[in-house]
């Protein structure tokens, strides 16, 4: 037979249409009354429930890294810096207050401004006189770069400074460096390479949960 | 059915039984007899179109109105479930209308299972010529069976078949001479 000829029979086949209305009606029942319906609506549920609870979990877990913790890695800096009782005695003879904090590169840098600046926003263009005050009183200070190891930061009870900038080594829960700020500014304008900032450890003498400059 | 009347049905019947029964009632003697043509069998067509119909029912959730008609997607679940009642020698229902009846469903018929089936299959019998055509045809392999049974026996156009098979609809014109080509020699 040739092809043309078998497609022709094919087209032409009479096929069976038989029926069973027995099992058609049977399966019918059998299929509406399953356990079908009540398991597609867990389903249903499922299924709407799932995105939003991905949503959810993203936006607390988006939250947490980018609001929640850099907030508590900030008071935590802030914390040990308030506990250092080198820091205690820096800010109590100079007057400075903690002005700022800011995480940066794995750690936490300080700023300690004056406390009569700590209510004034030391950014704002508003406050020019107490910024001229900080850039006139700047060469009475000694820079700690000056100091020996071991020494205390000297300082002249009244006196005051234009602020120190302290790194806080957040793993260690510990001061490691502070560096003097030649002006009272924001840490964003400042630039960390131009200061030099002398190791913050123990020293002989100083009590062990202080710290004193090298 | 309005193919918009349809869509709205099938998303009905995702929670409501009645819908489903809508589309049952319209496609059950389309899919009960395409299975019936491919296997001949009559005990074999009541299995297979349970099968199908359960799981368009499990998945109906998953079916999305895109690339397929509800229809295709129903062909395309009983041709799943007709190769693989070819592949083993003794088809393996996951469930069927007998497993849901053990579990308690007792359904209630006017008609007589066994004088309908007997009935049944002496009207398939009349077909002889079809019969004999389709002795021939479920020696060819599957990709065959299913084009020629579909172009053949179900009257789809070649763009129905692709949709079915999933496959373009060049490739169904070439899977469609080479089994006819195949059923010749055979």
């Amino acid at each position: 037979m040739k092809q043309e000829e078998l497609i022709r029979k094919l087209e032409n086949l009479k096929t069976p249409d038989v029926e069973l209305p027995g099992h058609k009606q049977a399966l019918r029942m059998a299929l509406l009354n399953s356990g079908c319906f009540r398991e597609k609506t867990i389903m249903d549920w499922a299924r709407i429930l799932a995105p939003i609870s991905a949503a959810v979990i993203l936006i607390a877990v988006v939250g947490f890294f980018n609001v929640i913790q850099p907030q508590l890695q900030m008071a935590q800096a802030k914390a040990i810096a308030s506990s250092d009782l080198q820091v205690q005695a820096l800010m109590e003879e100079h007057k400075l207050d903690i002005a700022e904090v800011k995480l940066q590169d794995g750690e936490a840098l300080v700023l300690l401004a004056p406390q009569f600046a700590s209510g004034l926003d030391i950014n704002s263009q508003s406050s020019p006189d107490g910024l001229r005050i900080f850039r006139w009183i700047l060469p009475l200070f000694p820079k700690p770069s000056e100091l020996t190891s071991g020494e205390v930061l000297p300082t002249s009870p009244g006196e005051l400074s234009p602020g120190y900038i302290l790194k806080v080594d957040l793993l260690e829960k510990k001061v490691s460096e502070c560096g003097e700020i030649d002006e009272a500014t924001a840490l964003k304008d400042i630039n960390l390479e131009d200061i030099d900032f002398v190791k913050f450890g123990p020293t002989e003498g100083a009590p062990s949960e202080g710290a004193e400059p090298e | 059915m309005d193919l918009s009347a349809e869509e709205e049905l099938i998303r009905q019947a995702q929670k409501d039984p009645h819908a489903f029964a809508e589309l049952y009632d319209h496609y059950y003697s389309k899919i009960f007899g395409y299975v019936l043509r491919r296997t001949a069998n009559l005990e074999a067509a009541q299995d297979i179109t349970s099968e199908t119909f359960l799981k368009a029912l499990k998945k109906l959730w998953q079916f999305r109105w895109r690339s397929v008609s509800f229809s295709s997607w129903l062909y395309k679940i009983a041709s799943n479930e007709i190769n693989q009642y070819f592949r083993k020698a003794e088809y393996k229902k996951s469930t069927s209308l007998e497993e849901l009846q053990e579990q308690g469903f007792e359904p209630i018929s006017p008609h007589d299972p066994e004088s309908e089936l007997i009935e049944a299959q002496e009207k398939l019998e009349q077909y002889q010529e079809f019969l004999d055509v389709q002795k021939k045809l479920v020696r060819l392999p599957a990709k065959y069976q299913e084009v020629i049974a579909l172009r053949f026996f179900e009257q789809k156009q070649i763009k129905e078949i692709a949709e079915i098979l999933g496959k373009k609809e060049g490739t169904i014109k070439s899977l469609l001479h080479r089994a006819v080509e195949k059923l010749r020699e055979g």
